[in-house]
């Protein structure tokens, strides 16, 4: 069933021209000039309960429009869109408790407060009665390893440990919906793995739906199962990462690396490769190949290859995610 | 659910916080005080005199004008507009975005922050009040005068909220207010009969200040409270300030409307 179903969302940004000069407030008030800017250009998109969705695009393509439109921030200019049943711009307070929000760029948290204020204030905002709370909290301060910050005023937490004070203010009243722009924009490694890890679990066990986007591909590769790829307002492409990978780059790359008494074999296999293997480097020793599955299995070529000369190493890669995504936004199309 | 008459819990918490936040800033606290009993005293210094020794100026007797005057001040001091500078903040950062998706409407979140501002200060007045009486000129009324007086302080602290309130959503139109809103909290204070009372202004500019809201804030409070207004008056002017507050309301209603859907976020 679907929670997220949204179709034809238009956002156009009208913005009065700012006059300049003397007394340019009130010029500008009364002036008539307008600039258009179409952000979002028809996205319609349907996401089912449980799955995590990941939302990518270059910036300024219109994911966050997309994002605030849907959390009921933004009043889209044509177009309609329900999020567990609710129109989120027209019951925004029903709609509110509906969804948890992150905007990695922006904290929701109250900067002067210390971290435990501002999520008393949220549980009260919510409703959540107080044992609740108390349990919730708990579990979340265990999960997210928040107990040694959990006193500091915001504004002296570190990104990371702000990031995960975020991500615990948007599940601590258990949203069904979970709106991630950009969770781990800033972050290094290991928290970034953190918050993989806990949006994961909070998926498995709760099975929140989560649109979440980001620019980091291994965010992607380790939660969805499905993108969608927006650029400039319109969607490119929406389906499984998996078909994205098999219809944009089908392709694998296979790197083989033989002994010294190979390099005959080896030149002889790079001058001739078998049908659906393309070369794309070649040295003394070592050759690179993109082998086509399509047309021949890489473990006949691999068999084939060891046959032929004596083999000393070989790596089977997939195409990476970034390549192909950065194919998509530079061509803006997706290949049919 | 709640029953809809229930208070949200969340208008306690934000009040509370904000009320504490505003307390944190003590040093600032203690400025204004100090500054506030300077401008008490000058107050009586300088109005004594200008009556120098008559009873009474265009029909107003020196004790009304003075105690009128001082609880102006007094006003001025802890009738805040900070709402404004409050929502322009949150547009100008983009943090309006966040306030949005919260179950508690946004214009809720800050009138609570406001009242909080002003709980924060209300301890003070335990020592303003009788510092007020023996530098300045502030005389306690009546006890029915008294009432009456905090039913009209209440009514006018509404009015002053929804007038700024106004003042802060023209931020989703202009994003940066900061020369609007200081030029109105400036000329409000005249209007509203904080610096010269109404009854001393020409006719003619007596009547365009009172077809404007500001006096609802100041002028009718201070006079019911000096002992200047009596009898059936006294209904009328808590009446005028009944009637802005719903023209106020009602117009907040329409312009927050209309706001939501200029909303630009800035910052992405």
């Amino acid at each position: 069933m679907a929670i997220i179903e949204a179709h034809d969302l238009v956002k156009v940004f009208e913005r009065t021209r700012r006059a300049e000069g003397r007394f340019a407030t009130i010029r500008t008030l009364v002036t008539h000039q307008k600039e258009r800017t179409v952000a979002v250009d028809g996205v319609s998109l349907s996401i089912d309960e449980g799955e995590i969705v990941g939302y990518l695009g270059p910036n300024g393509a219109g994911k966050s429009t997309t994002i605030k439109m849907l959390t009921g921030i933004l009043v889209p200019t044509s177009g309609t869109a329900t999020v567990a049943g609710v129109v989120p711009w027209d019951d925004r307070e029903a709609n509110a408790m509906n969804i948890g929000v992150v905007f990695g760029q922006r904290s929701q948290l109250w900067w002067d407060l210390p971290l435990d204020e501002s999520f008393r204030l949220i549980g009260k905002m919510y409703r959540v009665p107080e044992a609740k709370f108390r349990q919730t909290l708990e579990m979340l301060v265990e999960l997210l390893g928040m107990k040694e910050f959990l006193a500091t005023p915001v504004r002296q937490l570190s990104l990371g440990q702000r990031m995960r004070g975020d991500l615990a203010a948007a599940v601590l009243y258990e949203p069904p919906i979970l709106f991630l722009d950009e969770p781990t924009v800033g972050l290094d490694i290991v928290a970034k793995e953190r918050m993989r890890g806990f949006i994961e679990e909070i998926n498995r066990t709760r099975k929140t739906t989560v649109l979440l986007t980001t620019h980091d591909l291994d965010d992607v590769e380790r939660l969805c199962k499905r993108i969608l790829i927006i650029d400039q307002g319109r969607v490119l492409f929406d389906g499984p990462v998996d078909d994205l990978r098999r219809r944009y780059a089908p392709h694998r790359l296979l790197e083989i690396t033989v002994s010294g008494d190979g390099v005959d074999a080896l030149r002889e296999i790079t001058h001739d490769p078998p049908p659906g293997v393309n070369v794309t480097a070649a040295e003394e020793f070592t050759a690179s190949f993109e082998v086509d599955p399509l047309v021949v299995p890489v473990a006949r070529v691999i068999a084939e290859f060891s046959a032929r000369a004596p083999v000393v190493d070989i790596s089977v890669r997939e195409p990476e995610m970034e390549g192909i995504i950065r194919e998509i936004y530079e061509a803006k199309a997706v290949n049919a | 659910m709640s029953p809809a008459w229930r208070l949200h819990p969340a208008w306690q918490e934000l009040i509370r916080i904000s009320a504490r936040n505003f307390q944190a800033y003590r040093f600032r606290l203690m400025g204004w005080m100090v500054t506030l009993m300077i401008q008490l005293y000058l107050l009586r210094v300088v109005w004594s005199a200008v009556y120098d020794g008559r009873e009474s100026v265009d029909g107003i007797a020196g004790d009304t004008l003075l105690v009128y005057l001082t609880i102006s001040t007094l006003h001025r001091f802890f009738l805040p507009n900070s709402i404004a500078f409050e929502i322009e903040q949150r547009i100008s950062s983009g943090r309006v975005a966040n306030d949005l998706i919260r179950p508690f409407g946004f214009l809720k979140q800050m009138v609570a922050i406001q009242i909080g501002n002003v709980a924060g200060s209300a301890l003070l007045l335990a020592v303003i009040v009788p510092l007020a009486m023996v530098v300045g000129s502030l005389r306690l009324p009546s006890v029915e005068n008294g009432l009456v007086y905090a039913l009209s302080l209440v009514l006018a602290y509404v009015v002053n909220v929804l007038i700024f309130m106004l003042v802060g959503l023209l931020g989703f139109w202009l994003v940066n207010i900061g020369g609007l809103r200081a030029m109105i909290s400036i000329s409000s204070d005249f209007l509203a009969g904080a610096l010269v009372p109404l009854w001393f202004m020409p006719d003619e500019l007596r009547t365009v200040v009172e077809w404007l809201p500001f006096q609802a804030v100041m002028f009718l409070p201070g006079s019911i409270f000096a002992g200047q207004v009596t009898g059936s008056d006294v209904i009328r002017s808590l009446i005028v300030q009944v009637v802005w507050i719903v023209v106020l309301a009602g117009i907040a209603n329409v312009v927050w409307k209309r706001a939501q859907r200029k909303l630009v976020i800035q910052g992405g």
